[in-house]
């Protein structure tokens, strides 16, 4: 049978006024991504025999410190999109439901987006807070499932959506150190001490190749590539950071987000009438504004952090969650809704799910049917 | 495979570009786009060619490439200026076949995968199998994909282009 669909296409393609190939271009554009791309991973491999002057050593391997690290680094894998991201119980739904992954433990606790695809921090339960032992998986965006070496108890992890790492800070023999862990490899990039660091707790962020780091009343910034540690004091107390933004709660004042690295104010908002503050997309585009205190609202409005235009969606903030690119969705029973930011429009689907999320449990310990959305923390 | 040299590259270069910048096209509508497109692809593989196992899987590696790369521009918020419209048309325009504004138009008012999955399968002539690997998703997402494509190309372009018989035998 005549495909006319494919004859329309071929006739378009075929008639089209192909330019000259730019094959210079290319070539210059091709050995220069090579050269940025094999110094990042010199930059790690040098680093790894090098010794700061003052004390501080900065160190790559795995676990296992003695290991070499591959010079050649992993391969690069190409961005896929995994859209929007819920668990309910340990099965995580890709795409809006398209596809599911099964996590093989109890309860998963809150969804990390990476360029590898969704990093799950899982458990004996799905809470954060004196949670007890937290596990992670990396479900690619096929749905293949692996397990991370990666454990902890009450350690705030981080990711940047664009990279594929997973970053956060630990105390070993009494030294704050940053850990960046590549989530393809399963190994650990970095371990950049903190020379200085008094808190025991430090909450992380990761944005654009830093790795932000809130320590009681000292925040520090990492380059993890290069091993330098600075504390610009830009960024204080927990650190938010997404494409290198960052939100400032200001409580009734007003909140506003500004640039993590300059400290300028992006988006000047008074949130009148309640206290509110931001919090933003995954990839730092976009903020949405969280109401406290204890009046509550059927609508909420997100802004445009760098054009300060703003839509307003419907129901509770608290109700979404992110894509990794800056939508917001909400799942009410079976109805997926995911919104555009920068529109507000929202299209509704029902995807294929084995169970609908619900709070009503039979017992304590049932999280078969918990919710968990991408692009939310759960943790405070 | 180890580096290629600068002439083997540019003879790869030649040999893809027209096939790459056709497939561009077709997923971007614009000629400007495309050919920056087609470079940034190249360039790409050019810099992971150690990826490429042997020298005749090259192409289909650019093409995976190009596909990533255009499905990763579409996400750009300067992208989303040229959004495809949920509001179709209630009846189906009687397009003449031969109008190539008509098709072009049509699908740009694809969503972005639709708009890669159509192209993949009815221009590439690629397999449901190959679709899903270059565009890292599963078969069954193809095949809905193309399903919520096809359906709303027939209405944008009449079922003597998009017959309804379509999806279930070009596989």
């Amino acid at each position: 049978m005549t495909d006319r669909l494919s004859a329309l296409l071929r006739s378009e393609a075929d008639g089209l006024d192909v330019p000259a190939p730019a094959s210079g271009t290319v070539l210059a554009a091709g050995r220069r991504l090579r050269r940025r791309r094999r110094t990042t991973s010199a930059l790690a491999g040098v680093a790894a025999l090098a010794l700061v002057a003052g004390g501080a050593a900065l160190t790559l391997g795995g676990p296992d410190e003695g290991r070499a690290v591959d010079p050649a680094g992993p391969p690069v894998v190409a961005e896929v999109e995994v859209g929007p991201v819920f668990s309910i119980g340990t099965t995580l739904y890709l795409d809006g439901g398209a596809r599911s992954a099964s996590v093989d433990d109890t309860a998963i606790k809150s969804l990390y987006y990476t360029s590898a695809g969704v990093v799950v921090r899982h458990g004996e339960n799905p809470f954060s807070d004196g949670g007890g032992a937290q596990r992670f998986s990396l479900v690619r965006p096929d749905g293949t499932v692996n397990r991370l070496q990666v454990t902890s108890h009450d350690t705030v992890y981080a990711t940047d959506p664009g990279e594929p790492y997973l970053a956060y800070a630990r105390t070993r023999e009494g030294t704050a150190e940053v850990v960046v862990h590549d989530v393809r490899t399963d190994e650990d990039v970095a371990v950049v001490p903190l020379p200085g660091a008094r808190s025991t707790w430090l909450p992380v962020s990761l944005s654009e190749g830093l790795v932000y780091v809130g320590a009681g009343d000292e925040n520090f910034v990492v380059d993890w590539r290069t091993g330098e540690v600075t504390q610009p004091d830009i960024v204080r107390g927990m650190p938010f950071v997404a494409g290198g933004h960052s939100p400032v709660y200001g409580g009734k004042a007003g909140s506003s987000v500004i640039d993590a690295t300059t400290g300028d104010t992006l988006l000047p908002v008074v949130t009148a009438g309640y206290e509110g503050f931001f919090t933003l997309s995954p990839d730092g585009r976009f903020a949405q504004v969280v109401a406290e205190g204890t009046e509550t609202t059927e609508e909420f409005d997100v802004y445009d952090v760098v054009t300060g235009t703003h839509v307003t969606l419907p129901g509770q903030s608290f109700d979404y969650g992110w894509t990794a690119d800056g939508d917001l969705f909400r799942l009410q029973g079976p109805v997926l809704s995911v919104c555009e930011a920068d529109t507000g429009d929202c299209t509704e689907s029902t995807p294929d799910l084995a169970s609908l999320p619900s709070d009503a449990a039979s017992s304590p310990d049932d999280f078969s049917r918990w919710l968990r959305l991408g692009g939310v923390s759960y943790q405070s | 495979m180890p580096a290629p040299s600068d002439g083997e590259f540019t003879e790869f270069v030649h040999a893809s570009w027209a096939s790459l910048y056709r497939t561009a096209y077709l997923m971007l509508g614009d000629r400007a786009e495309a050919e920056d497109l087609v470079q940034t692809a190249l360039a790409k593989t050019y810099a992971s060619w150690s990826k490429v196992r042997v020298v005749e899987a090259a192409p289909a590696y650019a093409r995976t490439v190009l596909v990533n790369t255009a499905t990763s521009w579409f996400r750009r918020k300067s992208w989303r200026n040229e959004r495809p419209t949920e509001t179709l048309p209630e009846v189906a325009v009687q397009h003449d076949p031969s109008d190539r504004p008509a098709l072009v138009d049509a699908l740009r008012r694809l969503p972005p995968r639709q708009r890669a999955v159509v192209v993949l399968r009815y221009y590439e002539d690629l397999s449901v199998a190959q679709v899903a690997t270059a565009l890292g998703i599963t078969d069954g997402t193809v095949k809905s994909q193309t399903s919520e494509a096809l359906s709303k190309l027939r209405v944008l372009l009449g079922d003597a282009v998009v017959p309804h018989t379509l999806g279930a035998t070009h596989d």
